[in-house]
């Protein structure tokens, strides 16, 4: 086990937690004495941790193909942050050009407050989302004061039921439940690491006729709901892996983990290794990604 | 008041009440079945029957034939690498998503690409036998000379004339022209290797990657040994000066390791042999190599077994490990290893089982046979080594051979007709055992253990007041399949869970501690 925490510890910066609780203190010990930092208090935080391996790998969320020299520093929020632009929500009313006004002209702007509440709890439940800048609504009509407000509250009723619908569904309208169940749909793929760490690779391994590469955590043909997958593999340790061209870092124990962005619909990805011997390995994978 | 406005104020507060309820329920259902929507969404892999016709595409998935409708709305991928929808022919690979409509599966986006379509990226190794600011030129293994235009990226390598390096390139269909996109160098890797030896590693780590440093070392000077005999006689002297330096520098790291000097590996046919000398034709080619023996060079047979001097005859092959000398031509053998005649030369390895450049063919395991609905032919769907599928129609033209029947489970061989999609000739390799898993029970779900604080318990039914799930921390336990018998949970509490991860990702409590 020590072997494969310490590969661990070569593929993060420092910022290791094992998941599953650990009773046995001689072995927590043992653990904290390899570099884990904490046992699975927040299976959510394995997440982070997996999503910002602090490495060249980040640029491969920003630019799959090109490179980014400015790497930015370990930030837990950006798990959040790696979705694509397009995902824009797009059911709000879509009239950008005010009706014109004669007679008395009513904003809705006191609504836009109250239904811009309802957004920021939205977004804070879909962090991932962009939601587009809300309209003004314009009203001409000669209209008490009630009948404002009653038409108002109506038009606030009815964007704040659109916004609202599309999300929570048939699930309880929790907003702490829609943003855990978006973590805990990503976190599968964390406690296979933790648990079920690739086999350390033997010298005898790495040095035979084919370039051992092995990958986990993706599936070929696999169908998803995430923007982003995360996998990792073992190669040899002076071997140059690149995903789609792209090069990502290896560590001293051949271990690797990338966290892929993907777009809505088809996403191949291909994952190269070749070593100085001249020995070349491959993987492919076809995801379809339904964001 | 006139009488417009009082008629106006009498009926516009029934106006605003309908208003509102038309506004409701209206958007309610445009929010449904937007949800719906999303919610039948269905990947689908597959490969095309046919080119569209009348807005109808035909697929050949694992599940059947499915048609899928071209709207306005269906978005085609247009990255690199994949095909328009009017290139779209019998046997291209469709991939994307489709939503159920009326009976209707209406496509929403879809990629296509050619069969076996291949990336434009792939990695190259070789030593640099020149380099300017834009181009390098790189000799492979195999003797090809290939010019790389230079990588931009900040993270390379530091290279020279000499480096051996690893790049990924990209190719431009168009041009061909290939262009770096990242280098690392065999000497900045050892240099890697050698610095993580001083992290907190383990002893067969260490062991690991001191023999990765040799084994790399040795192949840097092998290329480059080999090199001198591609390349013109004015880049020999580069080349010698970089194979000195690097040695040199080798040398010196490895036996800062405590580990032996490089050395080079020369293959080849014995030419002749004294006891002093040995000559051979690396690769069996007109290009030889004098190498010196001494009294205690190790000699080892075919079978593993030791041997001798004297085993080592005329017109056997050898691969000789040689220490190399500051003039190069004459490495003094440590080993010598007789070795079968190579029965063709070139590369061996990929990981995955590449499907190769026969495009028109296709191996793997029958996934699915399809009456098709044309009701003249059959379809198959093979699932490839690589993973990927292959489809293709069996008409009354094509040859079977192997087995009559074609059935699930049976490893085939796939020769295609020109179309790309009829089946020339199928081959059944091999057909499913009888001793089939489809009996055998399946395993269980992985439990994991999750401690945390219990931040908030929700539940689904307000009325019922029961907990379906649990946050703890700030993550979603879901415990709709178990309900702790002792007391029950509060929040606040600090408890183990027992967690397995259900098919739809959700962990799911199967225990509390």
């Amino acid at each position: 086990m020590s072997g494969s925490i310490q590969r661990l510890r070569s593929s993060f910066e420092g910022t290791i937690v094992a998941a599953g609780h650990i009773p046995d203190p001689t072995i927590a010990a043992m653990l904290e004495e390899l570099g884990v930092k904490k046992f699975a208090a927040t299976a959510s935080e394995l997440l982070t941790i997996l999503r910002n391996v602090p490495s060249r790998n980040d640029y491969l969320h920003n630019d799959p193909i090109g490179f980014v020299s400015d790497i930015p520093d370990f930030a837990p929020e950006r798990a959040q942050t790696v979705a694509p632009e397009e995902r824009q929500l797009e059911l709000v009313n879509a009239d950008s050009e005010p009706q014109q006004s004669e007679t008395v002209e009513v904003t809705s702007q006191d609504n836009v407050a109250e239904t811009q509440s309802v957004f920021e709890a939205t977004k804070r439940a879909n962090a991932s989302l962009k939601l587009p800048s809300l309209p003004k609504f314009k009203i001409s009509l000669p209209m008490k004061r009630w009948h404002r407000t009653a038409l108002g509250a109506a038009v606030t009723a009815a964007v704040v039921i659109a916004v609202a619908v599309p999300f929570f569904g048939d699930r309880p309208a929790s907003e702490s439940d829609a943003a855990s169940d978006s973590v805990a749909k990503a976190l599968p793929v964390v406690p296979n690491l933790l648990t079920k760490p690739l086999a350390p690779l033997t010298l005898a391994e790495i040095s035979g006729d084919i370039l051992p590469l092995e990958i986990a955590g993706i599936k070929d043909r696999a169908v998803i709901e995430e923007l982003a997958i995360a996998f990792w593999g073992d190669t040899a340790p002076d071997a140059f892996v690149t995903v789609n061209g792209a090069p990502v870092d290896v560590s001293e124990y051949g271990a690797f983990v990338v966290d892929y962005p993907l777009e809505d619909g088809a996403n191949f990805i291909e994952i190269l290794a070749s070593d100085f011997q001249g020995r070349t390995s491959s993987q492919s994978f076809t995801i379809v990604s339904l964001q | 008041m006139n009488r417009f406005t009082a008629s106006f104020t009498n009926l516009a507060r029934p106006m605003a009440v309908v208003l509102l309820a038309i506004a409701v329920f209206g958007l309610l259902g445009i929010g449904d079945s937007i949800a719906e929507a999303k919610e039948t969404r269905t990947a689908v892999f597959g490969t095309a029957v046919d080119a569209p016709s009348d807005g109808i595409l035909e697929v050949v998935t694992r599940d059947g034939i499915v048609m899928l409708v071209i709207t306005d709305d269906t978005r085609i991928d247009k990255k690199r690498g994949t095909q328009k929808l009017d290139q779209v022919t019998s046997g291209t690979s469709v991939i994307g998503y489709y939503t159920e409509s009326d009976d209707e599966l209406l496509a929403g986006k879809l990629t296509f690409r050619k069969r076996n379509s291949k990336s434009s990226y792939r990695h190259v190794v070789g030593v640099i036998t020149d380099k300017d600011d834009d181009t390098i030129t790189v000799q492979t293994d195999d003797g090809e000379e290939v010019e790389i235009g230079s990588s931009d990226d900040p993270t390379d390598d530091e290279t020279e004339e000499g480096s051996l390096i690893v790049t990924v390139v990209e190719t431009d269909e168009e041009s061909g022209e290939i262009d770096a996109v990242a280098v690392r160098s065999a000497e900045q890797t050892i240099s890697r290797l050698n610095d993580a030896i001083g992290h907190e590693i383990t002893l067969a780590q260490e062991k690991l990657l001191k023999a990765r440093m040799s084994a790399t070392a040795s192949v840097h000077l092998t290329r480059l040994y080999e090199t001198l005999d591609d390349i013109q006689a004015e880049a020999q002297e580069k080349i010698e000066a970089a194979f000195a330096e690097f040695q040199t520098s080798y040398t010196t790291t490895l036996e800062d390791n405590l580990i032996s000097p490089p050395l080079v590996l020369l293959k080849g046919k014995v030419l002749t042999r004294s006891s002093v000398q040995v000559v051979i034709a690396k690769n069996g080619n007109g290009n030889r190599s004098y190498i010196t023996l001494t009294p205690d060079v190790e000699v080892e047979l075919p079978n593993g077994s030791d041997g001798q001097l004297g085993d080592v005859l005329p017109d056997t092959w050898v691969e000789i490990y040689a220490l190399p000398q500051t003039k190069i031509s004459s490495p003094i053998a440590q080993s010598i290893k007789i070795v079968p005649a190579p029965t063709k030369p070139g590369n061996s390895g990929n990981g995955n089982g590449s499907t190769g450049s026969d495009a028109e063919t296709i191996t793997g395991t029958i996934v699915l046979v399809d009456n098709g609905n044309s009701g003249t032919q059959r379809v198959i769907v093979v699932d490839n080594p690589d993973g990927s599928d292959g489809a293709a129609a069996v008409t009354s033209d094509t040859t079977i051979s192997g087995d009559d029947d074609l059935v699930p489970g049976q490893e085939v061989e796939i020769v295609l007709g020109d179309d790309g999609f009829s089946a020339d000739e199928v081959v059944v390799v091999s057909s499913p055992s009888d001793s089939t898993d489809a009996t055998a029970t399946p395993s269980p779900p992985v439990e994991y253990k999750l401690i945390g604080k219990i931040r908030e318990l929700v539940s689904a039914d307000v009325t019922s007041g029961s907990v379906s799930g649990v946050i703890l921390d700030d993550v979603y336990l879901s415990l709709e399949t178990f309900s702790p018998e002792a007391d029950p949970l509060e929040v606040g509490q600090e408890l183990q869970f027992t967690v397995i991860v259900d098919e739809d990702g959700r962990w799911v409590v199967v225990g509390v501690d």
